[in-house]
């Protein structure tokens, strides 16, 4: 018998009032925003304009010098955090480091016993369908350092799915994608998306992506100067968007 | 030769620090702390200066608190400096040098004494170094093999590390803790300027002739105490010094995986 029924808030993510100070510089001001469950989120803006930062509040990983920040409709703790996947720009790697996939991947099995020990029935167990829906399982045995940027995004989502989060969280998927690589790589987190029914907020550069996919668009520089669906949001004359043009103007 | 005690007490040295700083060696390399590593074992001359100007007749605590205070003054300032880690490590580095030679000029110690502690002196090492290498090396290796997933995602990202539950602020504290500690026990034996060598030759020898860190990891541990115990033996059959002896062990073990390479794939 079910005790205790309860509607899954609609806000996954919210920020409100947030301020963050490095020393004298005001990283971010005021801001607010809200990331709803099943939308495509973007965080836009120069470079500075303290959207990492932002992210990185969000998830807890700096705690603003003012402002509240709530996951799931409560304050970050240890449970609404493990319902969030976050996916990182880059990963520290250099040659010394033998790390391969299949070993990264293990890494989110959750087990009593230490990584080392893991047996191979359990890791296959856990990686193997999440590997082959996002179309890595070809790369399980290759060392992280050898994959390419859009490999590298595929795996560091691959890990974040395999604890079957509500959201996912990504900084600049794209940052270290070729031109010709970052248009399949988005429309493939599109698909993903859809198919884990998961609520994405993105930190993102790629205006053409954003105008095309998001649902909703924070265009941040410092505090929030613009937000709306990605016609309106993005039909600031501080972009000056037009399709074909993916490249944010630096921050003058 | 291994009826002697001292070189059975050097064997239980080189073998337990050999597989503990192998091990610490896999992530040290990772992150980039060869220096840092290097940084210690040099600043940790101070401690000898240190545990010779105030009468210690043996050095193993000084080199250790020595060691500790200098690990853990590199990551608070890896933390709240704003100048590079580096150059900081650098001002460290020779800082703590100059003033440990003349701290040992001051006290009038002989030049033997100061060239046992710059390229190592079997026969300094004690009994109770045996046990604190025996018990540091125990304790490293348990929580180490234990705790890996959390040192692997610090390894790869402290944000995600976070982001999935680790105390990244804890473990980079006590993964510093554990080099440090590694590192003072070793000089002893392997002198301050060639210790790193059986922190960071291990794993990038490892690194060369495997794929996956599991085996990785498995192979430094095997090359770091296979490295010390025939750098031992060589050392005493050539009555060559002890410490470069086994730091060149090390090396020519790394410049051999070419050939180690060359002979598994062909087999």
């Amino acid at each position: 018998m079910k005790l205790e029924s309860e509607e899954p808030n609609p806000c996954l993510m919210e920020m409100q009032a947030v301020c963050l100070k490095y020393g004298n510089h005001e990283a971010l001001q005021n801001v607010s925003l809200r990331v709803l469950r099943g939308q495509r989120v973007a965080l836009v803006g120069p470079n500075g304009a303290g959207k990492t930062s932002a992210l990185r509040c969000l998830l807890g990983l700096i705690q603003p010098s003012h402002g509240t920040v709530k996951l799931f409709g409560k304050p970050r703790s240890k449970a609404t955090m493990s319902r969030i996947g976050y996916v990182p720009q880059r990963l520290q790697l250099n040659s010394s480091f033998q790390l391969t996939v299949r070993e990264f991947l293990s890494l989110r099995i959750p087990e009593t016993r230490s990584w080392f020990w893991q047996n191979q029935e359990t890791v296959e167990g856990h990686i193997a369908s999440i590997s082959c829906d996002l179309e890595v399982d070809h790369l399980l045995n290759r060392p992280l350092m050898k994959l390419s940027g859009g490999q590298m995004q595929r795996v560091l989502i691959a890990f974040s799915l395999l604890t079957r989060p509500e959201a996912l969280a990504l900084d600049e998927p794209t940052a270290g994608v070729d031109v010709f690589g970052e248009k399949a790589f988005l429309q493939w987190l599109v698909r993903v998306q859809k198919q884990y029914d998961l609520t994405v907020f993105m930190v993102s550069h790629d205006l053409n992506w954003v105008h095309e996919s998001a649902d909703w668009v924070y265009v941040l520089n410092q505090k929030i100067i613009a937000e709306g669906p990605p016609d309106q949001a993005l039909s600031n004359s501080f972009f000056q968007w037009s399709p074909g043009k993916s490249a944010i103007p630096p921050n003058s | 030769m291994w009826d002697e005690p001292f070189m059975q007490r050097a064997l239980l040295v080189g073998l337990t620090l050999g597989l503990s700083a192998s091990f610490l060696g896999v992530f040290a390399t990772a992150r980039r702390m060869a220096f840092l590593s290097d940084t210690v074992a040099h600043g940790s001359l101070l401690g000898v200066a240190g545990g010779l100007a105030l009468g210690f007749s043996n050095l193993t605590w000084p080199i250790i608190m020595v060691s500790l205070a200098l690990g853990g003054g590199i990551m608070w300032l890896r933390e709240t400096a704003s100048i590079m880690t580096d150059n900081a490590m650098a001002l460290i580095f020779s800082g703590s040098v100059a003033l440990a030679i003349l701290a040992l000029s001051w006290n009038q110690v002989s030049p033997a004494v100061a060239h046992g502690y710059l390229f190592g002196d079997i026969l300094s090492v004690s009994q109770a170094d045996v046990y604190w290498s025996a018990t540091a090396s125990i304790i490293i290796l348990t929580i180490g093999f234990r705790f890996l997933n959390s040192l692997i995602l610090i390894t790869l990202n402290e944000d995600l590390a976070m982001v999935n539950g680790v105390s990244v602020r804890l473990w980079n504290y006590l993964f510093m803790a554990a080099l440090a500690l590694v590192i003072a026990l070793g000089v002893q034996m392997l002198g301050v300027i060639l210790m790193t060598a059986t922190v960071v030759a291990p794993p990038l020898t490892a690194q060369r002739i495997t794929n996956g860190l599991k085996s990785q990891l498995c192979w430094a541990l095997i090359f770091g105490a296979f490295g010390s115990i025939a750098g031992l033996w060589i050392s005493f059959s050539m009555n060559w010094p002890c410490g470069p002896t086994i730091a060149l062990t090390h090396c020519i073990f790394f410049m051999l995986t070419p050939l180690l390479r060359f002979i598994s794939s062909s087999g």
